[in-house]
């Protein structure tokens, strides 16, 4: 039998601690109305990059996946690729033995992200610290060992291609000039930023910052803190997934290199670049690395990567919190 | 029979480069405790310095090696005084971008300086050539390396095991801060044996580039394998990464001649199973 | 029918080998009974309070929760059944601010952690219970506050508040006045003393001053064994229990 709760009374509105929790949840949504006007400012004006512009969304979207686990419940992972290489896959295959719809494509891919997801993640979360990370790279090491040898399946190196992508709701079709593809992509970034700061909001994105401070005393309060962070990383392995199939539909082609290091490398270097724990940093680490280097990569390719690599160096040197941090410290100086 | 002989050799030889290529790396992890994803690199240079001087001074490959060794060394050296100091005073996640920053400058180094294409280095006269053994032939600088990686694993554990620097090495990765404490001087022999871990690098890198070809993205492709068996082995125990190692190589080895369709899949899947068993990997300390 | 007590002990014995760490203990606590355990060190106080908290599986006797043997309940099952206890070294969120690691307790004693979002009733009804065990522990104007940047008493504070939270019907305090001024101290007694009626405690403690002023009865714990159970002024003028123990510190 619980003891009887003190009732509710009106006065909560007033009450510093309600008001605390109302004005910290509107200040967070500012950032899906701030990314929903770039979006269409960046149509106004940018029209001739909205190939590049889509590519950065779709990556936005990955990244996005990542701070969820990495940012929120301190799941340090190296094989994030393996979950956007696999909804890439999955979406390929769907759209090229089943059917073209783009939305169940997505759809596809982020059920089979969160499969794998679930899967992996059942057993390799029971571990942490360097154990932890080298077991994702060991998980996303087998998948693409795995896509590699499957040649008939997957293309091997060669890729999945030759299948195509029915118009959107049956009205948008794909154009040449990637407009569709633009809007197509900004839909599914901003609907899947807004899951993200729904989550780290709830409850259960509050347990998650509280497994991350401290796991043994999230256990001790009766969380089960193994059920929470495979949850998150399930999540996080469908948005993740549903990137890749979004990049799968987008670009008409899926390689093994999707599943690479590399690429979950280069995520967490978007990550930290636009500042962790934050989600709006994921975006703004997104956009700007790969803008940079398109732009670095047309001029010079092979000093690129010296360019990024001392990039790195020096954001850890001198900006640990990330561009996100040095805007909000700008922020706060200005007013 | 006869054929197992071979794969057995040919597995070992691959092992024995790949403990060469880990052995810094456990002892960095054990001792810095630093996620240091760039230690491929060290090899990666090790082998580039040794191609600088097999092509441009017209050495042989014998005569390289050391300087490659000395090269790198000093490098590391230069390095542990820049940007692993900074890599000690920050989070892991920082430490991963910080050593992935590395990586990614050492990478583009190589490739504006040697370029894109995969090379190897020529194997010295008096080395090449095969044993037989019956109708299946063995390398002959197959054997050297066997019998030279065995070589330098045992003066490693020697010095580990009957010196004072290796007693007072084993101190500082058993406990830093009690190490500290009793007088030793933990920073130096951290770096020290940082620095001499990049040199053992180095020379797998090196030696091994019939297996191991240098590219510029050597760095990053063997990371993960190196990371494998450190982690296997038990972060900051040797003998775990000798043994990992030795096991990597042969298990790799034989499942791609017994189920070729696994490909390298199968090695991963071992690894990862014996992780799960013993996340503290074959003989981490247990705390 | 009789009520049965918050908390019961019989026969707990636990060995480490031929260490006998743990010898026959019992007692029991009534419903909204404040008892202090003391002991010189050693005595085997922590034992016990892991035996009873599922940290450590006792060799042999039962622990009761309202009348409900639990001794092979795991811990998190113990803290949902009503079993909380404070923690001597700070354990607490670091990142989090005051009011969400209330929060985080509050959620998860009703089962609502893992919960997407609340109802506006379940809201208010959090948001309330956080602001009455903030003003109760004269914390309400660090609410905003992160655990990290407050002072050691502070987080003592706040440690009592996440073990509230909990909605405990027994508590167990582990030395909560360790590290704490005179005047910490005081504001801790007149926390202690406002804890709601129905909660039983079992505060573990070496601060004689604050046993004597706060806790109804002591049991005194000596080599693994109780030694005696009674009132304040018993235990005070027994005196086996002077020559083992206070007498060091009293005479």
């Amino acid at each position: 039998m619980n003891s009887p709760e003190p009732s509710a009374t009106l006065d909560v509105a007033a009450s510093a601690v309600a008001n605390s929790l109302i004005t910290r949840t509107v200040s967070a949504w500012r950032v899906e109305f701030a990314v929903l006007a770039a979006v269409m400012i960046f149509y106004a004006f940018g029209q001739d990059y909205l190939a590049l512009a889509s590519t950065a969304l779709v990556t936005a979207i990955f990244v996005l996946s990542l701070d969820l686990i990495v940012g929120y419940a301190g799941i340090e992972t190296l094989g994030q690729a393996a979950f956007f290489g696999i909804g890439a896959y999955a979406a390929g295959l769907y759209a090229l033995h089943v059917g073209t719809d783009p939305i169940i494509g997505l759809a596809v891919g982020a059920i089979a992200g969160a499969l794998v997801g679930y899967l992996s993640g059942e057993v390799i979360l029971r571990t942490g610290g360097l154990s932890l990370l080298m077991l994702t790279l060991a998980v996303a090491s087998v998948i693409q060992e795995i896509a590699n040898t499957a040649t008939s399946i997957t293309g091997g190196a060669d890729g999945l291609s030759g299948y195509s992508i029915a118009p959107i709701f049956g009205l948008f079709q794909f154009d040449l000039a990637g407009k569709t593809a633009y809007f197509y992509s900004a839909t599914v970034l901003i609907v899947g930023l807004a899951i993200c700061r729904f989550i780290v909001e709830s409850p259960f994105g509050l347990s998650l910052r509280g497994i991350k401070g401290n796991v043994t005393r999230a256990a001790l309060l009766g969380i089960g803190t193994h059920r929470c962070l495979v949850a998150v990383y399930v999540i996080s392995a469908a948005l993740a997934g549903l990137a890749g199939a979004l990049s799968a539909q987008i670009s008409g082609v899926v390689g093994t290199d999707s599943l690479s290091f590399v690429v979950s490398g280069n995520a967490m270097v978007m990550l930290i670049l636009g500042g962790v724990g934050r989600l709006y940093g994921a975006v703004i680490g997104a956009i700007v690395f790969v803008v940079i280097s398109d732009q670095a990569a047309s001029v010079d390719p092979k000093n690129w990567l010296l360019f990024v690599g001392v990039l790195l160096i020096l954001a850890v040197r001198f900006a640990p919190t990330g561009l996100a941090g040095v805007l909000t410290a700008l922020g706060r100086r200005m007013g | 029979m006869a054929s197992f002989v071979v794969l057995t050799i040919n597995g070992l030889s691959f092992g024995l480069i790949l403990f060469l290529l880990s052995a810094g790396l456990t002892l960095t992890l054990g001792l810095m405790r630093i996620a240091n994803l760039a230690h491929c690199g060290f090899a990666m240079l090790g082998g580039y310095i040794a191609l600088f001087a097999v092509t441009n001074l017209k050495l042989g490959l014998l005569e390289a090696t050391p300087i490659a060794l000395v090269g790198t060394m000093l490098l590391a050296l230069l390095l542990d005084r820049t940007v692993y100091r900074w890599a000690r005073e920050v989070s892991q996640l920082q430490q991963v971008m910080l050593t992935i920053g590395l990586t990614f400058v050492m990478v583009a180094a190589v490739n504006l300086i040697f370029g894109a294409s995969i090379r190897a280095l020529p194997i010295p006269e008096v080395l090449s050539g095969n044993y037989f053994l019956g109708a299946f032939a063995i390398p002959i600088y197959r054997l050297f390396l066997v019998a030279l990686s065995l070589l330098v694993a045992g003066a490693i554990w020697f010095v580990i095991r009957f010196t004072n620097y290796g007693a007072r090495l084993r101190a500082a990765i058993d406990n830093p801060r009690m190490a500290q404490c009793i007088g030793s001087n933990v920073d130096a022999i951290v770096s020290s044996a940082f620095v001499a871990g990049c040199g053992l690098a180095a020379l797998g890198g090196a030696l091994g580039t019939s297996m191991y070809p240098l590219e510029p993205t050597y760095a990053l492709i063997y990371l993960v394998p190196v990371l494998l068996v450190v982690a296997v082995g038990g972060l900051g125990s040797l003998e775990g990464s000798l043994l990992a190692a030795i096991l990597v190589g042969l298990l790799d080895t034989y499942s791609r001649y017994l189920l070729p369709a696994m490909g390298g899949a199968a090695i991963y899947a071992i690894a990862a199973g014996i992780l799960l068993m013993r996340p503290r990997g074959l003989l981490g300390q247990h705390r | 029918m009789i009520q049965s007590p918050a908390l019961q002990v019989v026969d707990l014995c636990k060995n480490f080998g031929a260490l006998r760490v743990t010898q026959e203990v019992s007692f029991h606590l009534p419903v909204g009974h404040r008892r202090a355990l003391i002991g010189p060190n050693g005595a085997g106080k922590t034992s016990l309070i892991h035996q009873i908290t599922g940290v450590l599986r006792p060799s042999s006797g039962t622990v009761s929760l309202e009348g409900t043997n639990i001794v092979r309940h795991s811990i998190q099952q113990r803290v949902r059944q009503g079993l909380v206890r404070t923690f001597q070294i700070n354990s607490l969120f670091p990142d989090l601010t005051v009011i969400d690691n209330v929060r985080l307790a509050a959620l998860a004693a009703r089962g609502l952690h893992r919960s997407f979002g609340l109802t506006v009733d379940h809201r208010s009804l959090i948001a309330v219970e956080i602001e009455r065990l903030l003003s109760t522990l004269g914390l309400v104007e660090l609410g905003t506050v992160k655990v990290s940047h407050l002072a050691y008493g502070k987080r003592r504070l706040v440690e009592i508040a996440l073990a509230l939270a909990l909605k405990p019907k027994v508590l167990l305090l582990d030395e909560p006045a360790a590290g704490l001024s005179r005047q910490e101290i005081s504001v801790l007694v007149r926390v202690l003393r406002a804890l709601p009626k129905h909660i039983a405690v079992l505060i573990v403690e070496h601060d004689m001053e604050l046993v004597f002023e706060y806790a109804e009865s002591i049991s005194v714990l000596v080599q693994g064994r109780l030694l005696r159970t009674g009132t304040v002024d018993e235990v005070r003028s027994d005196r086996e229990v002077r020559d083992v123990y206070l007498g060091r510190r009293h005479v």
